[in-house]
């Protein structure tokens, strides 16, 4: 089925690592999206600092803080893994982590300009229909936001599935587990294995571009 | 007790609001220039802004009270707003937009209510359509049949009908009255029209930079404004600067820079204490100097016509005293169509005018009352 | 319609987390952290063992520093095959190794390697002098035993002063070994394993190893291994079997001399 230059491992590795980082993305990113839309509050550049900031530190910044909060050097990650029997560097959790730290500016600064288009007269007027917070944000606030959001997910799950620099620091090269298709790329091209590498790096521009193109579709199916 | 009472402040950088007035079920109209607070007032009923300090007082109880530390959230509050741009939910049909205030009552139950409201706003037809693809006035009757779905107790109308064309505005205001009288709901309705204000209004408030400075029965406002000021918002004309000479039971007599005129009494004024007469365009009667006015007691006057401008089925006419001189003073007097030709204005230049007794009123300037 | 759209979104994640539950064979998997320059000496290894043992083997290559570096930080593996003695020494010394595991498995050599089809004469370090040479690809010493030892060997000829602002550093040899193969260097210095390996892309010319420190390559077992008896095994594979493929891909073994 696919080329046997490829490992597939590498394909279930990345789109693990890639599922589970866009899924932290959206978990943490959406509330502070809508966050930083709607309310002033002190401190509010400060987050938007913080929150941009993974867009431009080094990956391999990135990748080495994690190591140090997180890895056997820390105290931190001692007790993660001595006591609670969590791993998370050198696993594909670390590898997704990383990748969720470097895509969620995508997601944060789309959704927050998806929220900040929906007329809050509109909220208004729906909170004095009898909606709670929770409910005008489902029934109004989401649904207009939706398109601006789905472009977010497709943005972080593409910078996601992409990322090197933070994983290899964080997560290393080991086949079947961390090593994702950027990396497998790299690791092709150290061991002179030419075919390896250019089929790698062809199949990730096709799953870079065809993410792009299901999130994209899907945004003119929302349009009613 | 009335049925909404409105007492609290607020204050947005330079603009300090404090509205104090109160309604009992009926329509009152809450009329004032563009940025006097009106539709703050609304917002903060509605429970959208929150006041400094203060009350709200509606007929379902206090919702706000600062001193108690009251404040109902606005999705308790069984309040129906209709805002200027009424905003209607794009993404939903008109249906659903009338229905969402009915979120979570049985489907059934719904559907009847919807129907209900659709028949009774002449909304046939338009059920599945989305706002966008229903015209200026069909919105307007959606965004009302929303605000009417759940049976509120207070109707808020922020100058629902200004971007409409006037047969529709007209077709509407006089929907809005029926409605309100049929279900007995408690409507205020803010605008800066004063033609709107007087076809709709039970009782109005006048509003100026935040406070409200008259509240009342409609014709009590209009006959009696408490301020020159208000005499201005609502559009009057012949207003004479003054003070008070003499008063007695029938009348009030104001000397003014150019002539002296009697008003109907007003209790409040002092001798002396300043006071403007005022009698509106409407009320001045033209006459020809040979046919004088019967009635002593009101005033005539000697007048030269200067101007005039013909407005549909009025002609509005530009009266310039006599005994004035030079110091130029203008009464306008408006004269329909019908007199208009009878009396033969166009012809001549020399005329009287009577300002009545009962028609001009003495409006107390200053702080001279008794 | 919006449903469709949620579950277009949902699918693409769950179809990567949900692969993460299938795969796997039940056999163990032994994964072996190991320095570049055994890359292809092991891959020839991988079948014959893996039958032999009914377990899986999994490489992860890298240069010994870094990857000491990374089990130092928490990275679970069964095998560190170093390409020297003193990172084993280090992880040993932080108490993440089985010492009584610890071996010698073979002694490394470096060559002089330019290109296949370089116009280029280098026969000895003292060679890479020349001005043509413009740039030399060596593994970086700071964390690569062959980088560490191609220095030590430039400096006692004499050429390090020299050559010093021509160096490219590969991440690790295996990289370093690459740049020579593409041509984007005029010449490297490489391991002998890796130059045999590549063969066709590669000139060589063995390096005196009297100029350098003994790379004696020194393997252990991690206390983290759950398969101790796997990973021993393969141990004892690679110095006994599996001698004869270690000799073919260019390695010295220990008490042997180089046969070339």
């Amino acid at each position: 089925m696919i080329p046997l230059a490829i490992d597939a491992e590498d394909i279930r590795v990345s789109l693990q690592v890639a599922g589970l980082a866009t899924l932290i993305c959206i978990v943490v990113g959406l509330p502070m999206a809508w966050l930083l839309a709607r309310h002033q509050f002190r401190g509010r550049t400060l987050v938007e600092v913080v929150v941009t900031l993974p867009l431009l530190l080094p990956p391999t910044v990135v990748g080495y803080y994690l190591l140090r909060a997180l890895g056997a050097g820390s105290p931190f990650g001692r007790f993660l893994e001595d006591e609670l029997g969590i791993r998370i560097v050198f696993t594909w959790y670390g590898a997704a982590l990383a990748a969720a730290i470097v895509s969620i500016p995508f997601l944060i600064r789309t959704s927050q300009s998806a929220f900040e288009a929906v007329d809050s007269e509109l909220e208004g007027v729906a909170q004095t229909l009898g909606r709670s917070r929770i409910g005008v944000f489902r029934a109004i606030t989401f649904p207009l936001a939706a398109r601006g959001i789905a472009a977010g997910v497709a943005l972080a799950f593409a910078r996601a599935i992409g990322e090197f620099g933070a994983t290899v620091v964080v997560a290393g090269n080991i086949p079947g587990r961390t090593r994702t298709l950027p990396i497998s790329v790299y690791d092709a091209v150290q061991a002179g294995d030419i075919d390896r590498a250019n089929l790698t790096a062809l199949l990730l521009v096709g799953i870079s571009v065809a993410s792009l193109l299901v999130f994209s579709w899907s945004l003119l199916l929302v349009r009613r | 007790m009335a049925a909404l009472s409105v007492d609290f402040e607020k204050r947005l950088g330079d603009f300090h609001l404090r509205p104090r007035f109160d309604a009992d079920e009926e329509l009152i109209v809450l009329l004032g220039p563009s940025g006097s607070g009106k539709s703050l007032t609304l917002r903060a009923i509605a429970g959208l802004l929150r006041p400094d300090a203060g009350r709200i007082e509606l007929p379902s109880g206090a919702v706000f009270d600062s001193r108690l530390g009251l404040d109902v959230p606005p999705q308790a509050r069984s309040v129906g707003y209709v805002v200027q741009d009424l905003a209607l939910f794009p993404h939903l049909s008109v249906a659903e937009n009338i229905a969402f205030g009915l979120h979570g009552r049985p489907k059934q139950e719904q559907r009847e209510r919807v129907r209900e409201l659709v028949e009774l706003l002449g909304l046939e037809g338009l059920e599945r359509r989305l706002p966008r693809e229903t015209s200026g006035g069909q919105q307007q009757r959606v965004a009302l049949g929303r605000a009417l779905a759940a049976r509120p107790r207070v109707l808020l109308l922020d100058e629902p009908f200004s971007a409409l064309d006037a047969p529709i505005r007209n077709a509407l205001r006089r929907e809005v009255t029926r409605l309100r009288r049929q279900l007995g709901l408690l409507a205020l309705f803010v605008t800066h029209d004063l033609q709107e204000a007087y076809a709709l209004a039970d009782r109005i408030a006048i509003y100026d930079g935040g406070s409200v400075l008259q509240c009342g029965p409609r014709a009590e406002v209009f006959r009696n404004p408490a301020s020159v000021r208000v005499a201005h918002l609502l559009e009057a004309r012949n207003i004479f600067e003054g003070r008070v000479v003499s008063k007695t039971e029938a009348y009030t007599e104001i000397e003014t820079p150019w002539f002296r005129v009697r008003a109907r009494a007003e209790g409040r004024l002092a001798p002396q204490a300043r006071a403007a007469a005022c009698v509106r365009p409407e009320h001045v009667i033209l006459l020809r100097p040979d046919r004088p006015h019967t009635n002593q007691l009101d005033t005539t006057l000697d007048v030269e016509l200067v101007d005039e401008v013909p407005t549909g089925n009025n002609h509005r006419l530009y009266l310039r005293v006599v005994q004035a001189g030079d110091s130029q003073c203008i009464i306008e007097a408006d004269v329909p169509a019908h007199p208009y030709q009878v009396m033969g204005v166009a012809s001549r230049r020399d005329w009287l005018v009577a300002l009545t007794l009962e028609e001009t009123v003495a409006i107390p300037m200053g702080d001279d009352l008794t | 319609m919006r449903r469709r759209f949620g579950i277009a979104a949902v699918l693409l994640c769950a179809l990567g987390l949900g692969l993460s539950a299938c795969g796997g064979d039940g056999r163990p998997t032994v994964l072996v952290a190991a320095a570049a320059d055994l890359r292809f000496v092991f891959e020839a290894m991988e079948p014959q063992f893996e039958e032999r043992c009914e377990c899986n083997l999994k490489f992860s290559f890298g240069s010994s520093g870094t990857l000491a570096t990374q089990i130092s930080n928490g990275l679970k593996v069964d095998i560190f095959a170093s390409a020297d003695s003193s990172y084993v020494e280090q992880l040993e010394k932080a108490g993440l190794t089985l010492p009584e595991t610890r071996q010698l498995y073979a002694v490394g050599r470096i060559v002089i390697a330019v290109p296949a089809d370089s116009e280029l004469e280098v026969e000895t370090l003292a060679d890479l002098r020349e001005t043509n040479v413009r740039r030399i690809a060596i593994a970086s010493p700071d964390h690569a035993p062959y980088g560490r030892a191609a220095r030590q060997a430039l400096e006692n000829a004499g050429v390090w002063e020299a050559v010093v602002d021509r160096l490219v550093l590969g991440e690790n040899a295996s990289l370093a070994t690459q740049f020579v193969e593409t041509g984007n260097v005029d010449a490297g210095i490489v391991p002998l394993s890796l130059a045999i390996s590549r063969e066709e892309y590669l000139r060589a010319v063995l390096v005196d190893e009297s100029l350098h420190e003994p790379l004696r390559q020194e393997v252990a077992v991690l206390k983290s291994s759950r398969h101790p008896d796997k990973a021993t095994a393969f141990l004892a594979y690679v110095n006994g079997e599996g001698r004869s493929l270690m000799r073919q891909y260019g390695f010295v073994l220990p008490g042997e001399s180089l046969q070339r």
